[in-house]
């Protein structure tokens, strides 16, 4: 009986292009522009290639983040599995590694979600807890970067097919698939209705354990994937280069359009802001300003375009009530 | 008559929605005004408007012969000042604060505060007190209101609104999910207030509370004031006037066929509590079985221990002659016994999800091929459904948020209604349901009896039973005490057989579990 706090109606609906997940669109145009101009009016093929290369893990991550946040959960851990995967890629052979790597990050998704939905412990305590795991055993396999990771892995992260990037290929096949189940098949909608409401979805005969284990190791796959994709990027592994990733991949996530209270959010906005995320950082080294300026602005945008959205809330809210919010409490 | 509150061409819009046209009430103290209208009508608008919780976008109010100048600071806060003070359709307790917290949330200092610092122990005292003036004892006041049962939660709601002290109070459906003697409690304190000059307003979809309760009563239709009626109320103009035309059938008498044929469940040595007699149903198709009985005495654990939502002590369900080893929900829907819960906010809606996805939910799979939704199947479905259950919407793709309490309700029975299924559980499936829909929806159950399903309903009022059921099981102490069958379910018998459960006598009644 702990999803009964009051919920207004808010008609939406009216302000749709107003709610994060529209308002990352024109966002993300406004920042494209400015880079052009910056960039002197031009884009080069190189530079576009290497947004989109720089930009894919980010948005895997978002993508993964996004996927367990609709499940009513959260995913803290999501960066020391980018670590983790990206140091087994580059110690195991070179054949076996990348399969490998990606079953490290399914199962660790998997016992992220089996910990939370069997045992049922929070999910913000079990995933900080499994990352510091996660990020043990990294720096356990690989105390300082090093290792040697496969030319052809390096080919897909960095690579060109022509003018097209191979990460965008592989790109648009994941927000294909993922689209796909979330929107064509009905274990997706029951994600987003076990995050809206659990017992709802329970007594709707919508089995949930599977549903938000899988969203984990949903996330546990992505975070691979990025993982092997960093690994190639930089020929190396590297025990630490996945830690920022938790707290970007929360943001992303966010700046997408996705509720933190679940049940709420959509695969293209989530990339729209990992790109918006990306230019902000391009265009604070066209500026040639301080790098650190880079969490400023990323962390202003994130206040900016949940300020907005609050605020059509806030205007729209009836009076004397106490907003939306529900509390993410799973 | 002294008029408390005079309110006029209120005008609320949300979206594409214009609520209410030309809202209009008047409001004399100590007397008990009836606002009465379709589902979607206006009423829960108009009743928040009232209480400061949404801003009108046009309109005057009046309160004690003062105008209420601009509605730029109208909020719950001023209205609560003037003594207005409203009970909402939907429950807004805190959930995990105990019952003295939410009675006095945001008015500590007029009861127990010193120096702007809470003294709980006074604050358990006065929690006593109120409580204890309406009657409610049994409600214990340092546990979490989400421990409560939904029944209680209400009162509690009740309680809290009236340590507000209001003038002006206005209960939008609390009686909904009420059982008759609680019904009894709550019309006891709106007495009381009466006599204390207190103006009520009182929604409620059920025309025979109106009529027991209420002086005067206010009709709307598509968010206009359509008439104005005094008590004694002529029911059939009343209906006339919320639906627009003329209704011919209100609940029509006829019995669906008793069960008949291979029962398609079968219960047996089903204990809901400890060191109580055990329970043996059979279900029929075509039945219609009643629950009947007071407040938590184990009808609704029955239910869902049938739903698999409920671990009974022991027994053993068979359907169609094969053993149900562990029934879950999801186990049970795949086998075509589904169920209406009591709370569709807490345990059957979605309320961030469309419309189209609510209705949909339990019956994706089934409109699926080869694992992937036929989506043009499926608002074909899902349109039939809220068309035939006439809801009150813009677009499949809104929000359930953004539908009106009754229309919400019939969101739940589209989604049942929808997997076809071969029992039909339900816990007060009319909650919030207006006259003219809940007719077409016994309708709409009687037809699926005939059809060769079966039909579980508890109804916490039990006059939905007769002319319904064509068995009423009484529940005393978690157990079955009697059984009523056809032309024998009256109301009288009803509540006779709910108090009396002990030491009844009746010819009619057939004892089923003997101590
Ligand atoms: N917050 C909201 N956003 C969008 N539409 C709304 C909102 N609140 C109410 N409506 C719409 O306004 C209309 C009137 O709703 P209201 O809740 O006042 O009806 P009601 O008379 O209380 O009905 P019921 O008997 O079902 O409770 C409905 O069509 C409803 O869909
Ligand atoms: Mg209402």
């Amino acid at each position: 009986m702990r999803r009964s706090t009051p919920k207004e109606a808010i008609p939406l609906r009216t302000f749709r292009w107003l709610r994060n997940e529209y308002l990352i669109y024109p966002i993300l145009v406004a920042l494209l522009v400015a880079y052009l101009i910056l960039n002197g009016g031009f884009l080069s093929v190189f530079q576009i290639q290497s947004l989109i290369t720089s930009t894919a893990p980010l948005i895997l991550v978002g993508l993964g983040e996004a996927v367990v946040i609709i499940s009513g959960g959260i995913d803290l851990s999501i960066g020391y599995m980018v670590s983790l995967t990206c140091v087994v890629v580059a110690t195991s052979s070179p054949v076996l590694g990348t399969p490998l790597a990606l079953a490290v990050g399914v199962v660790a998704g998997a016992v992220n979600g089996t910990l939370i939905t069997r045992f049922r412990l929070s999910a913000l305590v079990t995933t900080l807890a499994t990352g510091s795991f996660f990020l043990g055993m990294a720096l356990h396999i690989l105390p300082t970067p090093g290792g040697v990771v496969p030319e052809w892995v390096s080919t897909v992260a960095d690579g060109n097919m022509g003018p097209v990037p191979v990460a965008a290929i592989l790109l648009a096949a994941v927000v294909a698939i993922l689209g796909f189940i979330l929107y064509r098949v009905p274990a997706g909608r029951y994600l987003f209705a076990v995050g809206d409401n659990l017992e709802g979805a329970r007594q709707s005969g919508v089995v949930d354990a599977p549903i938000r284990i899988g969203a984990y190791a949903v996330a546990g796959l992505l975070a691979a994937v990025a993982g092997i994709f960093l690994a190639g990027q930089t020929s190396s592994g590297d025990p630490n280069i996945g830690t920022p990733f938790t707290l970007n991949a929360i943001v992303i996530a966010v700046l997408g359009g996705t509720s933190l209270a679940g049940g709420v959010g959509t695969v293209g906005g989530v990339v729209a802001a990992a790109f918006v995320l990306s230019v902000v950082s391009d265009i604070i080294f066209l500026t040639n300003a301080s790098s650190y300026l880079q969490y400023i602005v990323s962390g202003g945008i994130l206040v900016v375009v949940l300020g907005i959205g609050q605020g059509v809330r806030w205007i729209r809210r009836p009076t004397g009530q106490p907003s939306r919010e529900k509390v993410a409490d799973r | 008559m002294n008029v408390f509150l005079r309110a006029e061409g209120i005008q609320k819009r949300f979206g594409a929605t214009l609520a209410l046209k030309e809202g209009s009430i008047n409001i004399a103290t100590g007397r008990v005004h009836a606002l009465l209208g379709e589902n979607g009508a206006g009423k829960s608008t108009m009743m928040k408007v009232l209480a400061g919780h949404h801003r009108p976008d046009a309109g005057t109010v009046v309160v004690d012969s003062r105008a209420v100048g601009s509605f730029a600071r109208w909020d719950t806060k001023t209205a609560m000042r003037m003594g207005i003070v409203a009970v909402y359709q939907e429950l807004s307790l805190a959930p995990h604060l105990s019952v003295a917290e939410n009675l006095f949330l945001g008015v500590e200092d007029r009861y127990f505060s010193q120096h702007n610092l809470i003294r709980p122990r006074s604050r358990v005292s006065a929690a006593k007190q109120i409580l204890q003036s309406l009657d409610l004892e049994e409600i214990p006041v340092e546990v979490p209101v989400g421990d409560l049962s939904l029944a209680l939660q209400q009162m509690v709601e009740v309680a809290k609104a009236l340590a507000r002290k209001p003038k002006l109070l206005l209960l939008d459906e609390a009686t909904s999910s009420l059982p008759d003697e609680y019904v009894r409690k709550l019309f006891a304190v709106v007495d009381h207030l009466k006599k204390s000059h207190v103006a009520v307003v009182f929604i409620s979809h059920r025309l025979d509370e109106i009529d027991q309760i209420a002086d005067e009563a206010t009709v709307f239709r598509d968010g206009i004031n359509v008439g104005h009626a005094d008590a004694p109320f002529d029911r059939g103009q009343l209906i006339k006037l919320m639906a627009g035309h003329e209704v011919d059938r209100e609940i029509n008498h006829v019995l669906a066929p008793a069960g008949q044929g291979e029962p398609i469940v079968r219960v047996s040595g089903l204990v809901l509590k400890e060191s109580r007699p055990a329970i043996d149903v059979e279900i029929c198709p075509g039945e219609i079985i009643g629950v009947a009985g007071l407040e938590g005495h184990g009808q609704q654990e029955f239910l869902l221990s049938l739903f698999g939502a409920h671990r009974p002590l022991a027994g053993r369900m068979t359907m169609k002659g094969r053993i149900v080893p562990r029934p879950t929900p999801w186990s049970m829907i795949a086998r075509g016994v589904v169920l209406i819960p009591q709370s569709r906010k807490i345990e059957a809606l979605h309320l961030d999800l469309s419309i189209r996805e609510n209705i949909a939910l339990m019956g994706i799979r089934g409109l699926s091929r080869w694992g992937v939704v036929n989506s043009r199947r499926e608002i074909r479905q899902v349109k039939s459904y809220a068309d035939r259950l006439a809801v009150r919407m813009n677009r499949l793709d809104d929000l359930a948020n953004s539908l009106s309490g009754g229309n919400q309700q019939k969101l739940v029975f589209a989604k049942v209604l929808m997997t076809q299924p071969n029992v039909l559980l339900m816990i007060d499936p009319m909650r919030g349901v207006d006259v003219a829909t809940k007719a077409a929806l016994f309708e709409e159950i009687r037809e699926m009896a005939n059809a060769g399903r079966a039909i579980v309903i508890y109804s916490s009022d039990t006059s939905e039973l007769v002319g319904v059921a064509t068995r009423v099981l009484v529940f005393y102490e978690h157990h079955i005490v009697r059984t009523l069958s056809s032309p024998n379910i009256t109301n009288g018998a009803l509540v006779d057989a709910a108090f009396h459960a002990k030491g009844g006598d009746s010819a009619a009644d057939v004892p089923l579990v003997t101590q």
